[in-house]
């Protein structure tokens, strides 16, 4: 490659890397500003917080049919990516907006500039996340989100619990991280190669000798790194611990982008490696590694533990965090099932329960702050006390459970009618997961219950109202949670075009 | 044929709802304030009449043999059966809707008035509301199944709405009955469609009337059967039809809008859709015709004899959706819905009427209390004997083209008999309509009037009247018979969507029959007239001459406590036995041990989550061997 021909390749590469790219001079500039701004006009930097995302939004709109590769084969740029970059930034507005309703993090606001700097990041990372088509790019990618993860839940440095939940955090996600990178080291002396796509050339090669033990151990390493992060069992035990310490914006943001972010890394991964032949339908899997049913397993074992495990938590935010557990356990159904209707459901799943379990949190996080208390006994009868507030959340903790009539519903319909239509094999699975809704629906339930059906401990507790705008917000996530229930074609649609244009 | 603006139709309606709904719920702005009840009742009603408009302009610029599609979304596909929101625009439709929405309007804005003192006044607009929109889904529904959600959507707003005054428990008792009873119905009509979805393989009508020469005869009689008998609970035929009276509880514009002129015909409205699914099975047709013919009957002596005016009135709805039945059932669908389409006008107008009487009167309803009223309500007394007229058959009201063709249809069907069984009905009918009107208009006051001043209601719920009393007197020449003019506008209009029979009768018939029908209906109104002013003592003769038939009658013949008796009683014990035997021995123990099984190993699952670093990394890498050995050893 001459010269020229490598400068005009870096240039179109760094053309269609846009989205990214403005994030990352979004970035710095919020990095630069933050520095020369008076500490008294701090919040501002949340508007330039808001303007970066708004323009990464707009940036992202006009790649919707883009299928590329950039900077030889390290990122993919597909329908597939642009809907997983769609869901990180809109999350990370959402949890923005959020965060200014925060008395947690509003008792820092002199630092204000840094959590957004930091936020910032992370969106840039799970974007890399989102496309990277290369072990090592994967692997980048994947430390940004999690060191700026780390800083998040430790971000209120006075606050004891946070500080150990943070300190936790980066124990387990180290270890997690060694290994992950130890297996790519073995995926790297096997196969040769770090790309994907290269990869499973290689893997079709018959005239290649592969060691399955050493390939099985490989690829569960680099599972553990992944299963991290969308925090499936059994490498999930961070998560209770960091979402109950950590600010509960930061907790909410965490249980939904990252682990999309996560699983879009994850069938990336699988669905480029290990498929022989890559049809529209009815994908044909390498015979040499029988990864669907490690992902059923680990899929089973996710939901029950979390399902199980949130039955007895009395603390509303570390409840929140065992249920976002269970939620990676059904999304999961959905990575395994090598077919376009499995793949489409788990992103319509991943899009929706972004909308209502931030919306569950936002809910934690406002009536948390006014009763200083995340404990359930401590919230008894607040749903007479605050109904502008507790009557979203019955409609959260509805969706959440799966109730007809909410998007909750239709997005385990999904995925159970594409898990059914694998045939009777993955049976089982289904019953498996329709058990598992019933007993999450024990806890969910609970606490509509406190809130409603118990009287609170002290009868003459004044109301408990929320400003007009943090109520708008409010109905921002409760909204869609009812509309998507009803109306849902256009997303799924989307989500299914989107399946198609995925590129190696 | 534009359908541009029809989206709105729909969407309107149940805008009118969420905002109302919610700024109620929660109270914002003042929303429940008592100077935001204009604005509450006005928006609702606004969201009523756009609808309307929309619709007349559509009407205005089709053809009768025009068809249109307006499909919003799919909301699921699985394999064969796709659901789509998708709504049927062609000349049965429109005309539905244009009623529904027309008269729909007029109550809203009656409504503005009649419930001014209410507290639960956006309450009352959010149900209207919804209801409406519930209506416009089941009428425009081009699927069983969109029209499934609208059956259930009105059968839920019916239910909220007799309820509405729920501090009162007959209020509640009789919401729960008309709930009940329809549950009934909807558990027909649900294996009605699965019977035609396993059989005609789709749930749209163009389909399933397309396919109905394919299907098996048996088939085809279930599926129908299940379908009408959904029909009955809807529409309060035999033997589902109890709950209609008891439905009175709610406030009267209700029983105007959804259980005089709407709601309760819709399963009229779904036989017709179906004409040729349900004309393809004669023994299905004799049901229908029989179950109407019979239901026209039985009420019709029944409300001779009821002393509330609502429930008279009732009684009267009840009779009239069997004579439109009875249409349907001798293959006369266009008139079926042509009766349809004019009972709503005298019959809305009659229950306005009574609402403002009983709102005149202090929320008296019972008519031996009343007497007198023409001079103190001289504009309500007016309306409701015109609508009294028109639903008596007085010639050229609009009773008496609808009721005189249905039979006419039901004479030439050959099915003498029942059309004996009608005219006699019409002669009842005549009578206990009057019969109303003189008690409650005429004669001398039986209450206190140096006590009660019963006053004239305000123009915002006189003008509705005047409205309803101009269509009873005038919508009647739609539909002209076949011997004064060759074309029947509203048999022509709806041809293309709407199967007839073929009448076999020469016009020496016809003239004969309309004469007969007429001369019955102004006999039938003197007597009424006669007996209950100046012949009151005829009456009590009569009465206690008769005692025991009177009893029989007077007692709605014991149906009701035949019902307990036969239904209510056993299945309660039923219950109850189920509960004692099997709930409590059964059940309960076994669901007891699986929540202490699944709560002791939440319990012990709990532990590994120790808060130490250490535990939880040694568990990862547990974790890891053994999903490694798993896949390497099993």
């Amino acid at each position: 490659m001459n010269l020229d021909a490598l400068i005009t390749y870096t240039l179109t590469s760094t053309a269609l890397l846009q989205p990214e790219l403005l994030v990352a001079v979004g970035l710095m500039l919020i990095l630069v500003t933050d520095l020369f701004l008076k500490k008294t006009v701090q919040k501002w930097i949340s508007v330039l917080f808001f303007l970066v995302m708004g323009l990464a939004l707009i940036s992202l709109s006009r790649q919707s049919e883009v299928q590329a590769q950039v900077f030889s084969g390290m990122i993919s740029i597909d329908g597939y990516s642009v809907f997983f970059k769609y869901l990180f930034v809109v999350s990370a507005l959402l949890a923005g907006v959020m965060s200014l309703f925060s008395e947690e993090l509003n008792q820092n606001r002199r630092r204000l500039g840094e959590y957004f700097i930091v936020m910032t990041g992370m969106v840039l990372g799970m974007m890399l996340m989102a496309g990277a088509a290369n072990l090592l790019m994967m692997f980048v990618a994947i430390e940004l989100v999690s060191l700026s993860s780390y800083i998040l839940v430790s971000y209120l440095k006075d606050d004891k619990i946070s500080n150990e939940s943070g300190v936790k955090y980066i124990i387990y996600g180290s270890f997690s991280s060694g290994l992950m990178i130890y297996g790519i080291s073995l995926i790297y002396g096997i196969t040769g190669t770090l790309s994907l796509s290269e990869m499973n050339a290689v893997l079709q090669n018959p005239a290649a000798t592969i060691d399955p033990v050493t390939l099985t151990i490989a690829v569960l390493l680099v599972l553990g790194g992944l299963g991290y992060k969308v925090a499936a069992a059994p490498f999930h035990f961070w998560a209770p611990d960091a979402y109950q310490g950590a600010p509960t914006p930061v907790a909410a943001f965490l249980s939904v982008a990252p682990k999309a972010a996560g699983f879009a890394m994850m069938l990336r991964f699988f669905k480029t490696v290990f498929f022989g032949s890559a049809t529209q339908d009815g994908y044909v899997p390498l015979a040499s590694l029988d990864w669907v049913s490690i992902l059923a397993v680990i899929s089973v074992l996710t939901m029950t533990i979390g399902n199980v495990t949130a039955l007895w938590q009395q603390n509303v935010k570390r409840m929140l965090a065992y249920s976002s557990i269970a939620h990676a356990g059904y999304i999961l159904m959905g990575v395994l099932l090598l077919s376009d209707s499995g793949i489409a459901a788990m992103m319509f799943y991943l899009a929706y329960y972004l909308i209502m379990n931030l919306g569950a949190f936002y809910v934690t996080m406002l009536l948390g702050d006014r009763v200083q208390s995340y404990e359930l006994d401590d919230w008894r009868g607040l749903g007479f006390r605050a109904p502008v507030l507790a009557v979203p959340m019955v409609i959260f903790l509805a969706s959440l459970i799966g109730i007809p009539g909410t998007v909750g519903f239709t997005g385990k319909f999904l995925l159970f009618v594409a898990v059914l239509q694998q045939g009777s094999l993955y049976f089982w699975l289904a019953l498996i997961a329709v058990a598992n809704s019933v007993v999450s629906a024990f806890y969910y339930f609970k606490v509509a219950k406190i809130l409603f059906l118990k009287k609170s401990a002290d009868p003459h507790a004044e109301p408990v109202t929320a400003p007009v705008p943090a109520v708008v917000l409010l109905f921002v996530f409760a909204v869609p949670t009812i509309v998507l229930g009803i109306w849902w074609s256009p997303l799924y649609n989307w989500a299914m075009a989107s399946v198609r244009m995925i590129t190696g | 044929m534009t359908l541009d603006l029809f989206s709105y139709v729909i969407l309107l309606p149940v805008a009118g709802f969420l905002v109302n709904g919610l700024l109620g719920l929660f109270n914002l702005a003042g929303w429940r304030s008592e100077a935001r009840k204009p604005v509450v009742g006005w928006l609702a009603s606004a969201a009523i009449l756009v609808p309307f408009l929309i619709l007349l302009q559509i009407f205005i610029g089709m053809a009768a043999q025009d068809k249109g599609f307006v499909t919003l979304y799919n909301w699921l596909t699985i394999e064969t059966l796709q659901v789509n929101i998708s709504y049927q625009v062609d000349s049965l439709s429109v005309l539905m809707g244009l009623m529904v929405t027309g008269i729909g309007f007029l109550i809203h804005v009656y409504s503005i008035g009649y419930m001014k003192h209410d507290p639960g006044f956006w309450r009352f607009f959010v149900y209207l509301n919804l209801f409406i929109f519930s209506m416009l889904n089941l009428i425009f529904a081009d699927n069983l199944m969109l029209l499934f959600l609208g059956w259930e959507g009105v059968g839920l707003c019916s239910y909220l709405l007799i309820g509405f005054w729920y501090q009162h428990a007959f209020a509640n008792d009789a919401a729960i009955k008309a709930f009940v009873m329809n549950r009934i119905g909807d558990f027909a009509f649900l294996i009605g469609m699965f019977l035609l979805f396993t059989s005609a393989g789709s749930l749209n009508f163009d389909a399933i009337n397309q396919s109905v020469g394919a299907l098996d005869p048996t088939t085809l009689f279930l599926a129908g059967l299940f379908l009408f008998i959904g029909a009955t609970g809807k529409s309060a035929q035999i033997p589902l039809y109890t709950w209609l009276p008891d439905a009175m509880a709610g406030p009267t514009p209700v029983s105007a809008l959804i259980h005089a002129a709407t709601m309760v015909t819709a399963g009229v409205y779904m036989v017709a859709r179906l004409s040729p699914l349900f004309s393809a099975s004669p023994e299905l047709m004799v049901v229908i015709a029989v179950i109407g013919g019979l239901t026209a009957f039985l009420a019709a002596t029944i409300g001779l004899f009821q002393n509330d005016i609502k429930k008279v009135l009732a009684y009267s709805t009840v009779s009239q959706l069997g004579y439109m039945f009875l249409a349907a059932g001798v293959g006369a669908f266009p008139v079926a819905i042509f009766h349809v389409f004019t009972h709503a006008f005298f019959k809305a107008c009659l229950f306005l009427g009574s609402g403002s009487v009983i709102h005149a009167m202090h929320e008296e309803q019972d008519i031996r209390n009343m007497g007198g009223l023409r001079k103190y309500l001289p504009q309500t007394y007016l309306t409701f004997f015109i609508a009294t007229l028109a639903l008596a058959g007085f010639p050229l009201t609009a009773g008496f083209f609808s009721k005189d063709e249905i039979l006419f249809r039901t004479f030439a069907s050959g099915n003498y008999l029942l059309w004996g069984l009608a005219l006699f009905s019409a002669l009842l009918t005549a009578v206990y309509m009057m019969r109303l009107t003189s008690l409650t208009f005429y004669g001398r006051e039986r209450f206190d009037a140096g006590h009660k001043h019963p006053h004239e209601s305000p123009a915002l719920m006189t003008l509705p009247l005047w409205v309803l009393a101009a269509g009873a007197l005038t919508v009647g020449f739609l539909g002209l018979p076949g011997v004064v003019s060759h074309s029947n506008w509203i048999t022509e209009w709806l041809s293309p969507a709407v199967i007839t029979a073929e009448v076999h009768a020469t016009h020496t018939t016809e003239w004969i029959l309309i004469g007969l029908g007429s001369v019955i209906a102004l006999t039938g109104l003197f007597a009424g007239w006669k007996l209950y002013t100046t012949g009151l003592e005829t009456v009590t003769r009569l009465k206690s001459g008769l005692s025991g038939l009177y009893n029989l009658v007077y007692n709605k013949y014991f149906v009701d406590e035949l019902y307990d008796r036969l239904v209510v009683g056993p299945y309660t014990r039923l219950s109850e036995s189920v509960l004692a035997k099997i709930e409590n021995r059964f059940f309960y123990p076994v669901f007891g041990w699986t929540s202490s099984a699944v709560s002791g190993f939440a319990d012990t699952l709990r532990y590994i989550q120790t808060g130490y670093t250490p535990v939880y990394l040694t568990l990862f890498i547990i974790g890891v061997i053994g999903l490694i050995s798993l896949i390497l050893f099993i």
